[in-house]
């Protein structure tokens, strides 16, 4: 096991009466993409800031390259982060911004020159050095701000909602910008966002964050697929949560569910005949069968069309909201037609029925 | 149609204001120009003839020094402002809500009171056997009454402590609104605590520090009641010269040429203020 | 709503214009003068004779302060005329008033000598009628035929004062007999002068055995030299408050005014007054009437009234100043006498009053005062 370039032991963090972080652990190897995902007060930003040193934590330790960095003033931790609002210095252009580490650093002009020159080629600004952060757009001034820390080549970059101020085009592509710088010049970035699909497309881990703690810390594809709980399974993607009672058979487990028997993939959870379980099925892959097919009956109430995809909204006996979509335009159901869903058992997994924390 | 209406309708509210300032700002000022050209009668009054005798007189060592003088003060009383100012107004913008608040009353209060009568609760403090004389014996400091009144830095002391709560405010209400999520993207990136304030929030406070000073330099050069009462009235600044030439000495026109010259002095102050900040409104003024 | 509000501005700014010029008026908008026979009945109370009763306002213009409130009050209940004391602050600004009036809006004026000297000069004073002030008999006669009303046609003497030095025996070693003693250099940084520059120069001209009123710019230029060795020994310059500086110690010598010094030495007996040996500067405060002056009965009836002895007595205790009444000398407490009465060695040759000079001799003293203080800062 390599030593891993960040590590972050069981942070707990309240401000006055709030937890806003109750016990967080996190271990980053070197190159890595690691993503936090979550709503707003999930803290996230917090615990940036605690690597950072911007904030205090109220116990627990920070680690950089084997040092303990916990009680380290900002200015001397290796790391660097970029803002959500970008604080660039607005009393300074461009290359003042990029260059002050440097500055701070007494390195030569010219060698500072050189770096910042790089850096703004980097994120494809050549040129933009004698520019004040007023004139440019706020994509550019995204830019800028990494460039700026890049250009210190610290160990770990944080990055804090970065994309969150961009439009939709932008952020894309942003995104693909800096999964290739980062890839290029292999900084180790963590990085936060609300966006699930933002995480999916650049992570090599995300953890899914929630009252403060982890509800998942996985690959993107094992976050995907195999979710562990409720809210990682709603969070990312779109997934339908059936909750019912277990049914074993020789072929495996099943859920009994608003009148009908669906097969689902245990995953790392006990099952028990008879307990209570809860399974999550994305939307995706929901199928459609007749009268005579063993799946769960219900009624078709909605169908739209958005982005590409047709959304059925359907309600079971129980009055469950379940949404299934495919690619194409279906005539073939409308509203107040019966139909009976089901998927494949590799499509449904257990998940906790708690959240953790 | 509707454009035209409402020109009119604008003229007929800015009218009693233009005819305000006109009256009662620009009238005075031209009045004062013209007289500073003509001359003085015998013992009173003055006589309609042109002449630049009062401009020529104002070179004259006595009143060159006193413009001297002048600046001299309005230097190192603006200096100590500063000095004391900046670091209050500073921490008192980095105070919670609720304590800030009840700051900015204490500095506020004093303003509630004439500023004559502030003044003489500092004779009661620096006079032989004052309160200060009283604490310093007190104290074993001393055993026999110093001689603080009367004196050049009592003037000093005087008019920092009427100007001082300029500054502050100033400084306040700019260093108020500063990001300082920029002084955290500076430590960010390596700057020590000191480093950040010197690169960071000293230049973006450096508006405030600018009105404040102005504020401070531009009065403390006409400000002469401070030295009438704090220093004996021995410390001669231009206000005093053109108080004495109005009302004693009854030398109209060259007291009007002394204003004028005065009031070219601070105009410049002024201009430079907003040259060297490249500021074009007063922020911080309220 | 942004419109009205601006309307709103504009006119509170119109408002505020008419008020300033209303007020102004309705504080020195004396009662229209009524027949004599409307006026109120006048008590009859002394064997001297009585002026007719004049009713209605007496707009009294002078200095704060001068007068007892008792004086003033039993003038009023006497004839019924009521008192609107108006004050300024200088001379000039009195005289800036009295010439924007056209010698109107005031009865009766209380000024320095020498500005009553541009009044006349001006016409802004009536002459007054004898008739009236049946008590101008009392009037000390050193007091009259001064340069600024030589036929006593316009003005009667209210107070006199001198510029003396005080010392306080306990801290000064030395005996101070005149004002060459100041120069000494044991009195560094220990002395407190008035800003009236006419007298503190004719110090100077005084220790050379000048005229205070000299036009000469030489010996102006040596009186110059002389006040600038004098420089050091200045502690502070105010014409307000002298004497409290003198009482609490913070100088040992002053040079000060008549009411001063009374204020002084009631405080602090043990002060020593001195009628410096080179001779005395001294100003008369006159009182006149304007030409134009609505109620000029009343005025008169004032100065009469104020000129009987019991009334004089009474005022100079309270002013402090010499007092000009002949008749109210005998009626000083004792405790006053000293600095009241005139000693009886005084002669008038010491005594020289400090009248206008020329413009040139003004301007030279200006200067001379100016270059003056300036040393003194240093």
């Amino acid at each position: 096991m390599s030593n891993p370039i960040l590590e972050i032991h069981d942070i707990t963090k309240s401000f006055g009466e709030t937890a806003v972080l109750r016990g967080v652990s996190l271990s980053l190897e070197a190159g890595e993409f690691v993503t936090l995902l979550g709503s707003s007060g999930c803290g996230k930003t917090t615990l940036l800031r605690i690597i950072a040193g911007l904030e205090s934590c109220d116990t627990g330790e920070v680690i950089l390259e084997g040092r303990t960095v916990t009680n380290d003033p900002p200015e001397k931790r290796d790391v660097n982060m970029v803002f959500q609002n970008y604080a660039l210095f607005p009393h300074m252009n461009v290359a003042a911004n990029v260059g002050y580490a440097l500055r701070l650093r007494r390195k030569s002009k010219p060698e500072i020159r050189k770096a910042v020159a790089e850096a703004l080629e980097l994120v494809r600004l050549p040129g933009y050095e004698n520019r004040m952060p007023s004139e440019l757009s706020g994509g550019q001034r995204q830019r800028v701000a990494i460039a700026r820390a890049l250009v210190n080549e610290p160990k770990v970059l944080l990055l804090d909602e970065p994309l969150g101020a961009l439009d939709l085009q932008l952020r894309r592509q942003m995104q693909i910008e800096l999964k290739r710088l980062q890839k290029q010049l292999g900084i180790t970035f963590l990085y936060i966002t609300h966006d699930q699909e933002e995480a999916l497309n650049m992570s090599d881990r995300i953890g899914v964050m929630k009252n403060g703690v982890f509800q998942q810390l996985d690959t993107p594809s094992a976050i995907y697929d195999r979710p562990r709980n409720a809210y990682v399974a709603s969070f990312v993607g779109s997934a339908n949560i059936l909750t019912g009672t277990a049914l074993l058979r020789e072929d495996g487990p099943y859920l009994q569910y608003a009148g009908g028997v669906v097969p689902v993939t245990a995953g790392d959870l006990p099952v028990e005949e008879g307990a209570p379980i809860t399974a999550a099925v994305r939307s995706e892959y929901i199928d459609f069968c007749d009268g005579d097919c063993e799946g769960i009956p219900a009624v078709v109430r909605e169908k739209s069309f958005s982005a590409g995809m047709l959304r059925i909204a359907l309600e079971t006996g129980t009055g469950d909201e379940i949404i299934a979509s495919r690619h194409g335009i279906d005539y073939s159901l409308a509203p107040g037609d019966q139909v009976r869903f089901r998927f494949a058992r590799g499509h449904a997994v257990l998940v906790e029925a708690q959240d953790a924390g | 149609m509707q454009g035209k209406r409402r020109s009119r309708g604008n003229a007929a509210i800015l009218a009693p204001m233009y005819l305000f300032t006109v009256i009662f700002l620009i009238g005075p000022f031209v009045y004062m120009i013209v007289l500073s050209f003509l001359t003085r009668a015998e013992t009173w009054g003055i006589v309609n003839t042109f002449t630049l005798r009062n401009y020529q007189k104002l070179l004259e060592p006595v009143y060159l020094h006193s413009f001297g003088e002048s600046i001299r003060l309005a230097v190192y009383v603006t200096a100590l402002v500063v000095l004391i100012g900046y670091p209050f107004g500073y921490f008192m913008a980095k105070l919670p809500p609720k304590a800030r608040g009840g700051l900015l009353l204490v500095v506020m209060v004093p303003f509630y009171t004439s500023s004559l009568m502030r003044l003489y609760g500092w004779i009661i403090i620096f006079r032989a056997n004052g309160l200060f004389d009283r604490l310093l014996m007190v104290l074993h400091l001393t055993d026999a009454p110093l001689k603080l009144l009367y004196t050049y830095p009592a003037v000093v002391v005087g008019m920092v402590y009427a100007l001082l709560p300029f500054m502050m405010l100033s400084v306040y209400s700019s260093v108020e609104k500063m990001d300082w999520q920029l002084v955290e993207a500076a430590r960010d990136m390596g700057a020590p605590p000191a480093k950040a304030f010197l690169t960071i929030t000293l230049p973006l406070s450096l508006p405030g520090l600018m009105t404040g000073v102005t504020l401070t330099f531009v009065p403390s050069m006409g400000l002469f009641f401070v030295a009438d009462i704090l220093g004996g009235n021995k410390i001669v600044l231009i206000g005093n010269v053109i108080q004495e030439q109005l009302m004693k000495v009854h030398d109209w026109p060259f007291a009007a040429a002394l204003s004028v010259i005065l009031m070219l002095m601070m105009s410049l102050t002024v201009w430079l203020y907003r040259r060297v900040t490249g500021v074009s409104e007063m922020e911080g003024f309220v | 709503m942004k419109k009205s509000l601006a309307l709103l501005l504009a006119l509170a700014l119109c408002v505020s214009l008419l008020a300033g010029c209303g007020s102004a008026k309705t504080a020195e908008q004396p009662s229209v003068t009524q027949p004599a026979a409307e006026g109120n009945e006048a008590e009859p109370a002394t064997e001297e004779q009585k002026a007719p009763a004049a009713a209605g306002t007496l707009n009294l213009y002078t200095w704060a302060d001068m007068f007892d409130p008792e004086v003033l009050a039993g003038f009023e209940e006497e004839t019924g005329i009521r008192i609107n004391y108006v004050n300024f602050d200088y001379d000039e600004t009195m005289l800036a008033k009295l010439e924007a009036a056209k010698g109107g809006d005031y009865d009766l004026v209380i000024a320095d000598d020498y500005i009553i000297e541009t009044v006349i000069a001006e016409g802004l004073a009536q002459k007054l009628d004898r008739e009236k002030i049946s008590n101008f008999s009392n009037i000390n006669p050193i007091y009259q035929g001064q340069f600024y009303d030589p036929t006593d046609e316009y003005t009667v003497p209210y107070g006199s004062g001198v510029q003396t030095i005080v010392y306080d025996p306990a801290l000064v070693d030395k005996e101070i007999t005149g004002y060459a003693d100041l120069w000494d250099e044991s009195f560094a940084d220990s002395i407190a002068i008035t800003a009236n520059y006419r007298v503190m120069i004719g110090m100077a001209l005084k220790v050379l055995g000048y005229s205070y009123n000299t036009n000469n710019l030489d010996e102006l230029q040596e009186a110059a030299e002389l006040m600038y060795k004098l420089a050091p020994n200045i502690r502070l310059i105010k014409d307000d408050f002298v004497q409290d500086d003198l009482i609490s110690g913070e100088v040992n010598t002053a040079v000060m005014y008549t009411s001063q010094v009374t204020i002084a030495k009631i405080t602090k007996p043990s002060l020593a007054v001195v009628y410096p040996k080179e001779g005395i500067g001294f100003g008369i405060m006159g009182m006149f009437i304007p030409s134009q002056a609505p109620n000029a009965d009343a005025a008169h009836a004032f100065i009469d009234y104020i000129l009987r002895p019991e009334v004089s007595a009474r005022s100079y205790e309270y002013l402090g100043y010499y007092c000009t009444n002949q008749a109210a000398d005998a009626l000083i407490s004792d405790e006053y006498k000293e600095f009241l009465v005139l000693p009886a060695e005084f002669r008038a040759e010491d005594m020289e009053m400090i009248e206008n000079i020329s413009a040139e001799a003004a301007e030279k003293q200006a200067d001379i005062w100016a270059q003056f203080k300036t040393l003194c800062g240093q």
